[in-house]
């Protein structure tokens, strides 16, 4: 009994003392806190924060990109064709034969087909029917480095187009696509024209289609090439195969020349805008602020809560404009003596960007959009101390995939009212004293 | 003796745990922060300041009762509180938390007793927060402002007690304060929906503490009724340093003097009664401080009895009652704040030998009410000791 009790006096005590849950007293009591801090928004002008701006095209090539482009005369300049190269036609298909028993046949017939292209309702910019063409190419073109005037443009091997604008083709008719009646459009092809793809050893075997309805942009998603066969075990049936796609890409013309002003972003080849940033490490105003704290004050990086460049969207060039939203990225420059080839650090928005709707380049132009790099700006204002290394201050506007669209987003630039402006929201209170 | 084993192996667990005392009371939050009293479980039940009681103990506010001790001895003291509190008429609440007021150890050397104590002084941890409307883009947002303060002063003392005869002692304790504190204002913009996220705003500074004291006391029993007990600390100014990270200098803090002095009687077999006070005049420290808090002189007493024949499932079990009143140097009102608390407790002897504990605890129950006119706590508030002693 008495070991009990040694046990209950002893263990009840102390397993008490180990439970009990640590609670810190809170208080909602204004004199228990250090004076109320100063939080301001405040927008510092570009000639005051960034410098040495400049504008990289090159970035990617339009095969990359996996869809096509249509155009004909749109915002009175564009014109733009997509091609599309095959692989093998299927040689051995499971068929089933007159007992309807299932094997393999590898002795096809192709007796026709129909090439299908689908495309994005959205992006493209037709309410109505279009009239598009078909052609096969004559000339042996290269899927990476095709351009609206030359077919090959590799090293040392610059191979112009006969005709510009990968042609001149064969025909191979036409079709009208209705996007009332749904997202795909075809071309029926006959026996001979199927066969004039099968050979993949021809350097100039390839589908060219074209808009031939002006004033449109057609973005295509996909293009397939369904052919009709005849099985050796079953010549009484007709099947449908799929035929293998080894590219696809698109060339057009004009090509935008860099902007002389303003600040362009992605489109393909794609566009990156490089600015160098400068924070300042002193603030003598607004008035608010100085009005709590001694002004001119040293701005710390913890004081920082939020900074954005802020741009302002504008109209860019009417056959580049986006149709679709465009998500923004901003990373930094780890080389700046090699661009525009310097490589690009993590992004400093994450990995969906910043997306900006369509409208903000053409009714809603003039938007403002605030592209976030608060940790980045901590780190720059940190790294003025004494004894850090030399900081990273150039900064890569781009879109988030390279290249994504033939479309770029286009804001203004320095030199007038509406030049990017660096936002910051900061908070300055008075340093953490003792009582 | 394996008895004894287990309770050092206990006193050495409840030690480890004893890394960092909590909050346990919002008068933390005025001026320099809340004196923590390092006193076992049976002056606790006793309504006892610390001072006075008879036998043997050690503890840091009567140095000279160490020479009592005729073993080597050690004791730990855990302390867990909760607390209800009212601020006003719109604040109210509860929290909870551990403390470990004590740890001493006592050993008999040349012809006394050396001591070495870990004993608490100041607690500080208290957090506080302020909703605040912001105008942001052209709109009202609210934010919340969190402050936390985490710190604590404690002491480190050697001591060495001598007694007198076989009625008298003195002795005294040279201490080392020691402690930090941490105190942090955030600016929390979690709820502000901006693009991108706004980071807090976190502002802090840290400080360590150093001093040092000295408690010099003596005691005197008439015959084996009566004990008188006395003793008066120096300290010297309480110095805060900052960390290199911290903007400012090194600030100073007043400390008083304090003095304390006990006495118990043994009113009949089996009934002691036992009375102490303690004053210190904390005005001089109202000049180190920049917040508002009021400062003031404290004095405090207790008083409270003992029934030692008490038994309790065959074992002696002596119980205990007390009371006590005391002010406290630093409120957030204009008044002087007060803390009064009832108290009963038992204490329990493991093993005993030829009239030495070799193992003992002391329990203790508190209910008690701290206030000023804006503040009021009510607080239950146990403490348990352990104790060892043997060769």
């Amino acid at each position: 009994m008495r070991r009990y009790l040694i046990g209950l006096v002893v263990g009840l005590p102390a397993l008490t003392i180990v439970a009990c849950q640590e609670q810190n007293p809170t208080a909602v009591d204004d004199r228990l806190l250090p004076a109320e801090p100063i939080t301001i928004e405040i927008e510092i002008p570009w000639e005051d924060f960034a410098s040495n701006l400049a504008v990289y095209g090159g970035y990617g090539v339009p095969a990359e990109i996996g869809t096509g482009v249509l155009a004909k005369d749109f915002g009175g300049t564009l014109d733009a064709r997509t091609l599309v190269r095959f692989a093998g036609y299927p040689v051995v298909e499971q068929v089933r034969d007159s007992t309807g028993t299932s094997r393999p046949d590898s002795s096809l017939t192709f007796i026709g087909g129909r090439l299908v292209a689908f495309f994005d309702t959205i992006a493209s910019t037709n309410e109505g029917p279009v009239t598009l063409g078909l052609g096969a190419t004559q000339a042996a073109w290269d899927l990476r480095t095709v351009s609206w005037t030359n077919a090959v443009d590799t090293l040392n091997d610059e191979r112009p187009w006969d005709e510009p604008g990968a042609g001149p083709v064969a025909d191979f008719g036409t079709t009208i696509w209705d996007p009332a009646a749904g997202d795909s459009a075809w071309f029926v092809l006959d026996s001979a024209q199927v066969a004039s793809w099968s050979d993949t050893t021809d350097a100039s075997q390839g589908a060219r289609i074209e808009l031939l309805t002006p004033g449109e942009r057609i973005q295509v998603l996909n293009v397939a090439l369904r052919l009709d066969t005849r099985p050796s075990v079953n010549p009484d049936t007709l099947i449908v195969v799929t035929a293998a796609r080894e590219g696809i890409t698109f060339v057009y013309d004009p090509l935008p020349l860099p902007p002389p002003d303003g600040i362009r972003i992605g489109g393909v080849p794609a566009w990156r805008t490089i600015l160098d940033l400068t924070l300042p490490n002193e603030l003598n105003g607004p008035a608010e602020l100085c009005a709590v704290v001694d002004c001119p004050i040293s701005l710390q990086p913890f004081q920082v809560n939020y900074a954005a460049i802020v741009l302002k969207s504008r109209k860019g060039e009417v056959a580049f404009t986006p149709t679709d939203t465009v998500a923004l990225d901003l990373r930094p420059v780890l080389a700046r003596e090699a661009l525009p080839k310097s490589p690009l650090g993590e992004s400093l928005i994450g990995l969906t960007g910043r997306r900006v709707g369509p409208e903000a380049f053409d009714e809603q132009a003039g938007t403002d959009i605030e592209i976030p790099l608060t940790e980045f700006a901590r780190k720059l204002l940190g790294s003025t101390e004494d004894g850090a290394a030399p900081p990273i201050n150039t900064l890569a506007l781009l879109s988030i995939f390279e290249p994504v669209s033939i479309a770029f987003a286009s804001f203004h630039g320095p030199g007038d009212e509406n030049a990017p402006v660096l936002k910051l929201i900061i908070t300055i209170g008075r340093s953490v004293e003792l009582p | 003796m394996r008895n004894v084993a287990r309770s050092v192996a206990l006193v050495v667990v409840l030690a480890f745990a004893a890394v960092e005392g909590s909050a346990q009371s919002l008068y933390n939050a005025a001026g320099i922060g809340l004196p923590v009293e390092p006193i076992d479980g049976r002056a606790r039940a006793l309504g006892n300041l610390g001072i006075g009681l008879p036998g043997n103990a050690l503890l840091p506010g009567d140095p000279a009762a160490a020479g009592m001790l005729l073993a080597p001895s050690a004791v730990v003291v855990g302390q867990p509180s909760w607390v209800d509190y009212e601020q006003g008429a719109a604040s109210s609440g509860s929290f909870q938390g551990n403390r470990f007021p004590l740890l001493g150890i006592g050993y008999p050397a040349a012809t006394g007793m050396f001591t070495f104590m870990l004993s608490s002084f100041l607690d500080q941890h208290y957090e506080a927060r302020r909703s605040v409307d912001l105008s942001l883009r052209d709109q009202v947002i609210p934010v919340t402002d969190i402050f936390e303060q985490q710190g604590s002063v404690g002491s480190v003392m050697l001591g060495f007690s001598q007694p007198i005869g076989e009625t008298a002692g003195v002795g005294i304790n040279v201490g080392r304060y020691a402690g930090s504190v941490l105190r942090r204002l955030e600016r929390d913009f979690t709820d502000v929906l901006i693009p991108g996220e706004l980071a807090s705003y976190e502002a802090e500074g840290n400080w360590t503490y150093s001093g040092a004291s000295v408690t010099g006391g003596g005691l005197v029993d008439l015959g084996s009724i009566v004990r008188l007990s006395a003793s008066v600390t120096w300290s010297s100014a309480l110095e805060a340093t900052p960390d290199e990270d911290t903007v400012g200098g090194v600030r100073s803090y007043s400390l008083p003097f304090q003095y304390r002095a006990g006495a118990s009687a043994v009113l009949s077999p089996g009934l002691m009664v036992t009375t102490s006070v303690v004053r210190a005049d904390w005005g001089g420290i109202e000049d180190d401080i920049l917040t508002p808090a009021t400062v003031g002189s404290t004095s405090g007493f207790g008083v409270g009895f003992e029934l030692s024949r008490a038994r309790l499932l065959g074992m002696a079990a002596p119980l205990r009652f007390g009371y006590r009143r005391s002010e406290l140097p630093f409120t957030l009102a204009g008044d002087v704040a007060t803390e009064r608390v009832f108290a009963a407790g038992l204490g329990v002897s493991f093993s005993e030998t030829n009239g030495i504990v070799l193992g003992g605890a002391d329990f203790a129950i508190e209910r008690g009410r701290r206030s000023d006119s804006s503040l009021t706590e009510s607080f239950w508030r146990a403490t348990v000791s352990l104790r060892i002693s043997g060769y």
